[in-house]
C-alpha cells in the first residue's frame, strides 16, 4: 500500500510504502488510487486508541468513502469510522528514478537533533558534502551552527554509524523549517537516509521493516541566480 | 504549509501506533491538499525579492516547488474500451486527412496501365489507403454504371459492396488525387483487403494491410467481382 501527499505550497511530498507483508490481512483486487483529505484522514486516526488494529476497507460499489475499523480485542470492541473519498487526480506525481551523488545515512535521532539545533539559528539548512565528510550549515542573524560528519569507518554498532558514499560533491539549501516535520518520523526507524544531487529534491527516507519506507521529498530553495532572472 | 507537512508526520505515526503524540497544532483545520498554491507562492515571492536585495540572505529565500521537479502523473493505464477508441479516432483522422496517401506512389506498367507502389512498410493490419470516390446507394449507381458503358474510354472505377445489409457503391470514376482507385486487381497474391468502417454515421470503404508489406511493393486486392459476364470480358480478374 502506498500512499502520497503534498503539503499545501507544494514544497514537499511524502510517499509512504507498507508491504504487503506488513499487515495482518491484505487483499486488494486490483490497482486503485483513492483519494482522501489528510485532514479527515486524520480525524479517522486519532479515533483510535494505541492498541488498536486498524482496518482500511473499500469496496468499489460502496459509494465513494473509506471505513476505517478500529478493533481492541481486549475489550471485543469496534469502531467504524467512514471517511469521504476526495478526486485528487491531479494531484499524484511521478517520481523519476534518481542516481543522487550523494548518499548519507545516520541515526534518525542525530538527525533530529541536527535539524532542531539549527533551526534555532536559522531558517535555512545548507547540506554540503564532500568525500571528507558532510556539513550541515545553519547560519542566521543570531549565529550560526555546524555539525560536521566525518564518515566513521570505525564507529563499533552499526546503527550508530554514518555512513557517506559520495559519487560528486553536493553545495544544497532546503527550509530547516520541512526537515523538522520530516523528523517527527524518527520514531518510525533507527536509520535516516538522505540522498542528495544538486538542484534536485532531497529524499529523507525512513526505512519501514524490509522493503517499506517513508520518504519525504523537499524541493531546494531558489538559488539568488535564479532570482535574478 | 507547516500545518500541512506536521500533520503529514504525525498521521503517519500515530497510524504506526507509533510513540509520537499527536502535537496540538494538529487541531487547525487548513484542507490540506486542495489550497491553490498561486496564492501562497506569489506572496512570498514579492516578500523575497524585496529581502534579498536588501541582502539579508538566504534565509528568506523561498523554496522550489516539488512539481518543479516531479511531474503531475497522467495515468498511463487505460480501458480496453479507451484503447480501442483512441485506436479507432487516430484511424478516422488518418482517413479522413488522408494522409496515407503521400506514402504511396503512381508508377506505370506497360500491361496494366497505372498501378500503385508503397513507399513505406505496412504492418499486417495496417490501414493503408481509403476507396476515395462518391458514395451513393446501389441504384443509383446502377444507372451511373449504365450510362459510363456507352462510353468505351471510360474505364470501370465504381467499387460495389454491401454494408449493413444494404448495397453501396463508390464511384471514383472522376479522376482525383486519391491513390485507392487506381490500385490493381490480383486474386492470386493480394496484400490488401477492403473493411468499411463507420465514422459518425458515415462509412468509409477503406483497404488494409492483409500481410506485412515491404517497401517498393505493388498493392494489389482482389475485385471480388465472379460474374460470368464480367470474367468474360475480364479474364484477368481470376488470373492475375
Amino acid at each position: 500500500m502506498s500512499l502520497q501527499a503534498m503539503d499545501s505550497s507544494h514544497v514537499a511530498l511524502v510517499s509512504l510504502k507498507l508491504e504487503v507483508g506488513l499487515f495482518d490481512t491484505y487483499r486488494c483486487d486490483r490497482t486503485i488510487n483513492l483519494g482522501l483529505s489528510l485532514a479527515n484522514m486524520s480525524k479517522a486516526l486519532k479515533c483510535a486508541n494505541n492498541d488498536d488494529t486498524c482496518m482500511l476497507k473499500y469496496e468499489e460499489n460502496e459509494g465513494d468513502s473509506i471505513v476505517f475499523t478500529f478493533a481492541d480485542p481486549k475489550r471485543d470492541k469496534t469502531q467504524d469510522v467512514t471517511v469521504k473519498m476526495m478526486d485528487i487526480d491531479s494531484e499524484h506525481l511521478g517520481i523519476p528514478d534518481q542516481d543522487y551523488a550523494v548518499v548519507c545515512e545516520m541515526p534518525a535521532a542525530e538527525f533530529q537533533k541536527t535539524c532542531k539545533d539549527l533551526s534555532t539559528f536559522s531558517d535555512s539548512l545548507n547540506i554540503t558534502a564532500t568525500k571528507a565528510g558532510i556539513v550541515f550549515t545553519g547560519k542566521g542573524d543570531i549565529g550560526s551552527s555546524v555539525v560536521t560528519y566525518s564518515p566513521s569507518s570505525s564507529a563499533d554498532d552499526e546503527n550508530e554509524a554514518v555512513t557517506l558514499e559520495v559519487k560528486e560533491p553536493v553545495n544544497v539549501n532546503f527550509s530547516i523549517k520541512y526537515m523538522n516535520q520530516f523528523t517527527k518520523a524518527t520514531a518510525l526507524s533507527d536509520r535516516v537516509r538522505l540522498s542528495l544531487c544538486n538542484d534536485v529534491p532531497v529524499v529523507v527516507e525512513y526505512p519501514i521493516e524490509e522493503n517499506g519506507f517513508l520518504r519525504f521529498y523537499l524541493a531546494p530553495k531558489i538559488d539568488d541566480d535564479d532570482n535574478m532572472e | 504549509m507547516r500545518v500541512a507537512t506536521k500533520r503529514l508526520a504525525t498521521t503517519v505515526c500515530n497510524d504506526r501506533s507509533a510513540a509520537a503524540s499527536p502535537s496540538s497544532d494538529v487541531e487547525n483545520n487548513a484542507d490540506i491538499i486542495m489550497i491553490p498554491p498561486t496564492a501562497a507562492k506569489s506572496k512570498k515571492l514579492t516578500s523575497s525579492t524585496s529581502t534579498t536585495k536588501t541582502k539579508k540572505g538566504a534565509n528568506t529565500v523561498p523554496s522550489h516547488k516539488i512539481t518543479e521537479f516531479f511531474q503531475v502523473r497522467r495515468s498511463s493505464r487505460k480501458t480496453g474500451k479507451k484503447i480501442d477508441e483512441e485506436a479507432k479516432d487516430a484511424l478516422r483522422d488518418r482517413i479522413v486527412n488522408g494522409t496515407n496517401e503521400k506514402l504511396l506512389e503512381i508508377y506505370k506498367d506497360s500491361v496494366k496501365g497505372r498501378g500503385i507502389r508503397t513507399t513505406t512498410n505496412f504492418d499486417k493490419g495496417d490501414f493503408v489507403v481509403e476507396y476515395r470516390g462518391e458514395m451513393m446507394e446501389y441504384s443509383q449507381a446502377k444507372l451511373i454504371e449504365q450510362q459510363y458503358s456507352n462510353d468505351e474510354d471510360i474505364g470501370s472505377y465504381m467499387f460495389f459492396f454491401e454494408y449493413n445489409n444494404k448495397k453501396w457503391c463508390i464511384d471514383a470514376t472522376k479522376e482525383s488525387k486519391w491513390k485507392g482507385r487506381l490500385i490493381n486487381h490480383s486474386v492470386l497474391r493480394p496484400n490488401l483487403k477492403t473493411k468499411v468502417v463507420e465514422f459518425n454515421g458515415s462509412h468509409h470503404l477503406i483497404l488494409v494491410a492483409k500481410r506485412p508489406i515491404a517497401e517498393g511493393e505493388e498493392l494489389l486486392y482482389d475485385y471480388g467481382d465472379r460474374s460470368a459476364e464480367t470474367i468474360a470480358k475480364n479474364p484477368w480478374l481470376v488470373n492475375t
